[in-house]
């Protein structure tokens, strides 16, 4: 008999799991902010642990699932009035979710102690009694109430799947024993006409003499005769089937569930019109197919080189029309298929909330979280690799940048700091911005510091402008904090958060003003895929330099380019601005073409944020190249970024502008 | 799953020796084709090739276990390309193919210490068959990733240094 | 073979469900990931049973099954609901708004694959 695979099911638990934590995490805030909770909000919070609930359950995550169940309870009383939002709910219930994540950790790695687990719980039951008016009361009813209908869930009935329902049964037909009656009496109002034997089959249209003899089953048979024993039977029912409660609980509820259908449709009616119907698809599944087009896009343009060595003008004038069609829909499909992989950005900024809060809550200072831009959309496969850097930049900017409720009072700002995360579109990058109105770095104190830390060389303080000594915080061991907290650490970060921004081909900028605050500007490309880029040459070698960080091309007048020192280094002077040139075969070590530059070009690129020009023999066409990894088997070579197939089936490499330069500073 | 090794050999020649590798490990055999050189690499990478649209290093196992440290490329020279455990796509440059041969695993001779030209540490073992002697190679332990990226640190940090004296 | 459609946000539980089903020998399953996925996907083809999950963004199990059940092809067609609650209100809307049964969560392929076999044969 099949059996499902735990460890593949808790996997996919974990991955949504992480989302309704989210959603949770923003709602929760939202009531705690705002210091009230609507009636939407507790439904969807509702449902969320609802479903987290049954979805541990369901990959036998036991003791997660009963404290989930204690959260659902309170939820439940929540939305059926029972309850009232207080002050401090929120806060309260945020906690209660960090437990749960808590106790979903342990469990999963097995080691959930059951002191531990009772303990934790028997606290977090009893703060969350404290919001009502008889916590005594609510004790026994919770108690109750898991017992009768989610004995499912508790650890010690999981062995035996359906033990309880049996016992539930069981139990209210003995205590009414004229509720036997209700059980089987509805059916008479729907079909007058069956007889009731048939009728307790929970058919309604079928006398199902094949049911009667599926013993297996049987239950409602059991139920008639002995009152259900079987331990399946409850497994499944069927509506025709009714309930076994008296008529005046019946009523009870489902005046309260008729509350709840009228919430859900109002609830239907807000999000309905703008409903996608929508899948989650593995990314790795998306890659695959974006593999397949590359794979597409390359055999395209065999086809192409080979057609252009056709003779028959005719046949090859008619092939290539055709294969220009071919090449659009391939773009068609290529953008298609882009499209799936690109999540707003609010994905990003839903990840905030909750971490400045609990940062906010820890440093004592009121800070307000702003952002725009939340459908700007985002690579989802960047996404990992982002959030990590922005925590990181955020949480600095907290701790160091944003001051103290008191000092900024002291100092004619408001109480509570601002941080401002935005993300835009500019270019053909996204661009982010997280920005704060704290103090400013301290520039001077930087630069010591780099000095101290020998980073730099106090001559090279001298010549930097303040945004290079701003910089420098990105530089490894820094921290310029007076104390070293543990907020943001011993300035181990800030230079891992420039190496994962540059890993994603990304940049970063700071603008600082002294008692003013910081911005941090990301610039990051569109997607990791896709690479719009120059072919250029060098000698017998062609790379591919990404055109996102060319800025112009030229042949230099001999009285622009510079030398220095012992002529190791050129510089190429450009209206006003002094730009080292980089003979890129010297970098690769090929033999060129050209030795001068007057025969070959220059080409100025951004590098992070200075420019540089690199010297080739000439550039090439500009074409579409699906980005290959490269460092699966080696370290990074210098100034190469990643790899491509190229049209002849070869491979193609591709300049990585970054780290031409061997920058010992930033 | 368990691993199944393959009894299967493919054997090859680097200088005067016969080698083997695990059959199951060997996804294609093909002439030399265009190889894109990396700069800066080291001198056993040959660069890189397009393997069935992955981006796949070449490396030459003579130059890397100092058997033959000038070999001559021509369109004739044999790859070998391999799949490693990890799932990385490899070629692999050798003198010739020779020939499969079916081996019995569990009954291998140790490898020795000296008398072969690749340290014992990349060895499965040794295979007999009348006068042949065949090396079997510990491809994945060769291919190592880790053990890749230390030695391309390793020849470059010896090349900058050479070229900076230059 | 009779065309099964599984309505249920999570995917953990349509793969749960879905995997049972094929196990038992109901290759021909289609999924959906809410009340509204599920009725444009009942809109376009003629299933044999639902399974629907109750508690759904968009639009719940229950609407589904109403809305469902105004359609002449699915009057009758077998609908099971999965619940994680099997208590009497779940019951009594369940009843009312016209599902044929339910199947209590967390369940094994074996139970769900029997209750699939009942109502398909009935």
């Amino acid at each position: 008999m099949a059996t499902f695979d735990i460890n593949k099911y808790r996997q996919m638990f974990l991955e949504e799991a992480e989302d309704i934590f989210e959603t949770i995490d923003t709602l929760l805030l939202g009531a705690e902010e705002s210091n009230n909770m609507d009636t939407e909000a507790i439904n969807s919070l509702f449902r969320s642990v609802h479903t987290l609930k049954g979805n541990s359950a369901s990959v036998e995550l036991a003791m997660f699932a009963a404290l989930a169940h204690e959260l659902e309870f309170f939820m439940d009383r929540l939305r059926n009035g029972e309850l009232t939002f207080a002050e401090g709910m929120a806060s309260l219930l945020l906690e209660g979710i960090d437990t749960l994540k808590q106790v979903l950790e342990l469990e999963l790695s097995e080691q959930l102690e059951d002191h531990f687990y009772e303990t934790t719980k028997a606290v977090l039951l009893q703060k969350l009694n404290s919001f009502s008016e008889d916590a005594a009361e609510i004790i026994i009813i919770s108690e109750v109430y898991a017992d009768e209908e989610f004995g499912l869930i508790i650890p010690e009935t999981f062995g035996d799947d359906f033990g309880l329902f049996d016992n539930h049964v069981q139990l209210q037909t003995d205590e009414t024993p004229e509720s036997m009656e209700d059980y089987f009496g509805f059916f008479d109002d729907e079909i007058p006409s069956l007889v009731v034997d048939e009728e307790m089959f929970g058919f309604f249209d079928d006398p199902a003499p094949a049911v009667i003899n599926e013993d297996a089953f049987g239950f409602f048979d059991e139920m008639d005769i002995k009152a259900v024993t079987s331990d399946e039977s409850e497994g499944f029912g069927f509506f025709t089937e009714t309930f076994s409660a008296p008529e005046k609980k019946v009523e009870s509820t489902l005046k309260v569930s008729k509350e709840t259908v009228n919430i859900d449709k109002e609830v239907k009616k807000v999000k309905i019109d703008n409903t996608v119907s929508s899948i989650r698809v593995d990314l790795s599944k998306i890659d695959e197919l974006m593999n397949n087009i590359g794979e597409l896009v390359i055999a395209h343009s065999m086809l192409t080189q080979y057609t252009s060595t056709m003779e028959d003008q005719k046949i090859k004038s008619d092939l290539s029309e055709r294969l220009d069609l071919i090449d659009r829909h391939i773009r068609e499909l290529q953008e298609s298929v882009m499209s799936v992989r690109m999540v707003p950005m609010e994905t990003v900024f839903s990840k905030f909330p909750r971490v400045i809060r609990d940062t906010a809550k820890k440093l004592g200072k009121k800070i307000d979280f702003r952002h725009s831009g939340e459908s700007v959309e985002i690579d989802k496969a960047m996404i990992e690799g982002l959030t990590d850097p922005l925590m990181h930049i955020v949480r600095n900017a907290m701790d160091h940048g944003i001051e103290s409720s008191e000092h900024r009072l002291k100092i004619g700002k408001s109480e509570t700091g601002i941080l401002m995360m935005s993300a835009e579109q500019a270019n053909g990058q996204m661009i982010i911005k997280i920005q704060d109105d704290g103090s400013g770095i301290n520039v001077e104190r930087v630069t010591a510091k780099a000095i101290e830390n020998g980073v730099i060389e106090e001559h090279q303080a001298t010549q930097m402008s303040k945004e290079e000594k701003a910089m420098l915080i990105f530089a490894p061991g820094l921290s310029t904090a007076q104390e070293v907290t543990d907020i943001s650490g011993r300035g181990v970060g800030m230079d891992v958060v420039m190496s994962n921004i540059k890993k994603l081909g990304g940049i970063v900028k700071v603008e600082t003003e002294d008692g003013y605050g910081t911005t941090l500007t990301i610039a990051l490309p569109l997607t990791l895929a896709i690479l719009d880029g120059l072919n250029i040459r060098v000698g017998e070698e062609q790379f591919i330099l990404p055109l996102s960080v060319i800025i112009e091309s030229l042949n230099p007048e001999p009285e622009m380019i510079k030398q220095i020192g012992d002529k190791s280094s050129e510089i190429l002077m450009l209206r006003n601005e002094f730009i080292p040139i980089i003979r890129l075969h010297e970098l690769f070590r090929i033999e060129p073409k050209y030795q001068e530059f007057s025969d070959g070009l220059l080409i100025v690129v951004r590098s992070g944020s200075d420019k540089i020009a690199l010297f080739v023999d000439e550039f090439m066409n500009q074409q579409q190249f699906v980005i290959k990894p490269l460092d699966k088997n080696f370290r990074n070579a210098r100034g190469i970024g990643g790899a491509t197939v190229r049209g002849d089936g070869t491979i193609g490499l591709i300049i990585d502008t970054m780290n031409i330069l061997d920058r010992t500073t930033y | 799953m368990a691993i199944i090794e393959s009894n299967q050999l493919l054997t090859f020649k680097l200088g005067t020796e016969t080698y083997g590798i695990q059959i199951n490990k060997v996804r294609e055999i093909l002439t030399y084709p265009t190889v894109t050189p990396i700069p800066d690499a080291s001198r056993w990478v040959k660069g890189v090739i397009n393997l069935r649209g992955e981006v796949a290093p070449v490396i030459d196992l003579r130059v890397r276990f100092n058997i033959n440290n000038d070999p001559i490329y021509t369109q004739r020279t044999i790859i070998i390309a391999v799949k490693t455990q990890d799932n990385r796509m490899i070629g692999l440059v050798v003198d010739e193919v020779s020939d499969m041969e079916n081996v019995d695993l569990e009954r291998l001779y140790p490898a020795p210490d000296m008398g072969t030209s690749i340290s014992p540490e990349y060895l499965k073992g040794l295979f007999k068959k009348e006068e042949k002697m065949i090396v079997i190679l510990d491809i994945d332990r060769i291919l190592d990733k880790d053990e890749m990226k230390r030695l391309s640190r390793q020849s470059t940090e010896a090349q900058n240094v050479y070229s900076a004296s230059a | 073979m009779p065309k099964i459609l599984i309505v249920d946000d999570s995917n953990m539980l349509r793969d749960m469900v879905k995997y049972a089903l094929n196990e038992g020998g109901y290759p021909e399953v289609t999924e959906a990931v809410d009340g509204v996925d599920g009725l444009a996907k009942a809109t376009a083809t003629a299933f044999d049973l639902i399974v629907t999950d109750i508690n759904m963004p968009n639009m719940n199990g229950f609407d589904l099954i109403v809305e469902l059940r105004k359609l002449p092809t699915y009057v009758k067609t077998p609908i099971l609901t999965l619940t994680t609650e099997k208590n009497d209100e779940m019951k009594a809307k369940g009843k009312a708004v016209g599902a044929t049964g339910w199947i209590v969560k967390p369940f094994v392929p074996e139970q769900l694959l029997k209750a699939v076999g009942i109502v398909l044969s009935r």
